[in-house]
């Protein structure tokens, strides 16, 4: 599905990205995990377009995507739900998950995938008519992921969509990961908690300055020494 | 007298309104005053001119083709001047558009002369006398249809799909990206709408005035850009209310001073409301941005 070779992303002179490559398949979830400043958020804003890498490709489902413009990206499928929720603050709740569905033409299933996304989150129903800015920060977790589906994705691109919250409603949005996953939609999940990313995901990726220094199956990524001493503070 | 300046104040502060909501959703997208805002008002009114006197068209094809000129000349300045340094500091936006206003001043000066033209009445007005206060049909229909246009630009905003790609650009424009919006297109969109209210904007004022020069870009777009900055920038009602309040104080100033400071009102407006609240009305802090 997608397929990451070679990417090299810098930030002027400075190198983000250093030669990775990762790949996405169909119907699993992949944990990238890393500190902050590894180059997670990097790789995600750089597969959605956000930023141009210097050199490397990044293919999805056959297309070649790593020059194309943000829009073109969001229209083949690829959704981002970015880092900090990144809710329009000052629209209504209700036209933050019209906006996931922009690109979508038929109504009726647009109205289908709302009340899909309400019962997925009961909470919004009661919120429709307030701004999003006005939300708590588990409730504009979900109203980013609910305003995603809306856009009936093909690839679902998660930003630490643990940080900031409550155990409580990290154990909600880590169930409604798991689930969505277990609908169809494969997903790419970059997180700090790298103990919850691995538990969830299926296979994993660990980045440091830049580069992928081990992958596997999260099973033995949970396992190695290395991610037990660096991520999981384990001695 | 009093009630008189309010009919007159409200006449030049609806025009003021359609101008300043050009700027307000200018900076709403793009973060930056667009000083060419002003003179792309004064084309408007050119052409307009041009078109009814020197080619003698209708007033209303006029007017259109006036609209459609704008559209096409706001459009081309954000692709040439401003798309290409979208990313860098702010003041490099505000220095181009600076420029702009030059170019467009000097280029009417070239083609139609440096003297003012006159804008023969498109009407007969007809003047009306309601407990002692006087105004004319041209005064209410400036009113009317400017009052008319902000409606409808409320509706475009809060109720379509491309009002809400608006909205969402000015808040993110990244993450509007993420959601499929094609954010060049929504600028551009923005100019095109913003100097067609310019047009508007600036055909009203010279018919009102019965005159045009080259430079009345620069005196009505600093009324308007204060309007901003009264309104707030970036806010829509705030535009709306700044312009007419503009239009209202720069009236009634003009009854108790002698009428050559009128102008210098706009300014000591600026001045305060920076002073003393450079949100504005309604909007966001602009000195800091």
């Amino acid at each position: 599905m997608l397929e990451i070779k070679d990417l090299d992303v810098n930030y002027g002179k400075i190198a983000a990205v250093k030669g990775m490559n990762l790949e996405v398949g169909p119907n699993e979830i992949v944990a990238l995990i890393g500190n902050n400043g590894a180059g997670k958020t990097t790789t995600l804003k750089t597969i959605s377009g956000l930023i141009v890498p210097r050199s490397g490709s990044i293919h999805f489902n056959g297309h070649r995507i790593d020059r194309l413009p943000v829009h073109l990206i969001a229209s083949l499928g690829i959704v981002h739900v970015p880092e900090g929720r990144k809710i329009f603050g000052k629209l209504t709740v209700y036209e933050n998950l019209m906006i996931g569905a922009y690109l979508q033409k038929d109504r009726a299933k647009i109205q289908g995938n709302l009340d899909r996304v309400l019962s997925l989150f009961p909470i919004l129903k009661q919120r429709l008519r307030q701004h999003g800015g006005t939300l708590s920060g588990g409730e504009q977790q979900m109203l980013a992921i609910g305003r995603a589906l809306m856009a009936e994705p093909k690839l679902l691109l998660l930003d630490e969509p643990s940080l900031g919250l409550a155990p409580l409603v990290v154990e909600k949005i880590v169930e409604t990961i798991v689930s969505i996953a277990k609908s169809g939609i494969p997903i790419l999940l970059v997180e700090q908690n790298a103990k919850m990313a691995l538990e969830i995901s299926s296979r994993g990726y660990v980045i440091e300055t830049g580069e992928i220094v081990l992958s596997g199956s999260s099973r033995e990524l949970l396992e190695s020494d290395r991610v037990r001493k660096a991520y999981l503070g384990v001695a | 007298m009093i009630f008189q300046q309010v009919i007159n104040g409200l006449t030049l502060g609806t025009t003021y309104s359609l101008l300043a909501l050009g700027y307000s959703m200018i900076f709403g997208v793009l973060s930056f005053i667009n000083f060419a805002h002003g003179d792309i008002a004064m084309v408007g009114a050119y052409v307009a001119w041009y078109c009814f006197v020197g080619l003698r068209r209708g007033f209303i094809p006029s007017c259109l083709l006036a609209m459609l000129a704008c559209a096409v000349l706001g459009v081309t300045m954000e692709k040439v001047g401003y798309m290409p340094i979208r990313r860098a500091p702010r003041l490099a936006a505000v220095i181009a558009s600076l420029g702009f206003s030059f170019i467009l001043a000097t280029g009417v000066q070239v083609i139609w002369g440096t003297q003012p033209q006159q804008m023969p009445p498109v009407i007969d007005a007809v003047t009306y006398r309601v407990l002692g206060v006087t105004f004319n049909s041209i005064q209410m229909g400036v009113v009317v249809l400017s009052i008319v246009i902000m409606g409808l630009l409320q509706l475009l905003i809060h109720r379509t799909k491309v009002g809400m790609a608006l909205r969402a650009t000015a808040i993110d424009r990244d993450t509007a990206g993420l959601m499929g919006i094609n954010i060049n297109n929504i600028i551009s969109f923005t100019f095109a709408l913003g100097s067609v209210l310019a047009a508007i904007s600036g055909i009203m004022v010279a018919v009102y005035y019965g005159a045009l020069y080259p430079s009345m870009g620069g005196v009505i777009g600093t009324k308007g850009f204060t309007a901003v900055v009264l309104g707030g920038a970036g806010s829509i009602p705030g535009a709306m209310v700044g312009g007419i309040l503009m239009g209202l104080i720069e009236s009634l100033a003009g009854t108790f001073m002698p009428s050559e400071v009128r102008d210098a009102v706009a300014f000591l407006v600026l001045i305060l409301v920076l002073l003393i609240k450079p949100s504005g009305l309604f909007g966001r802090e602009m000195v800091k941005e």
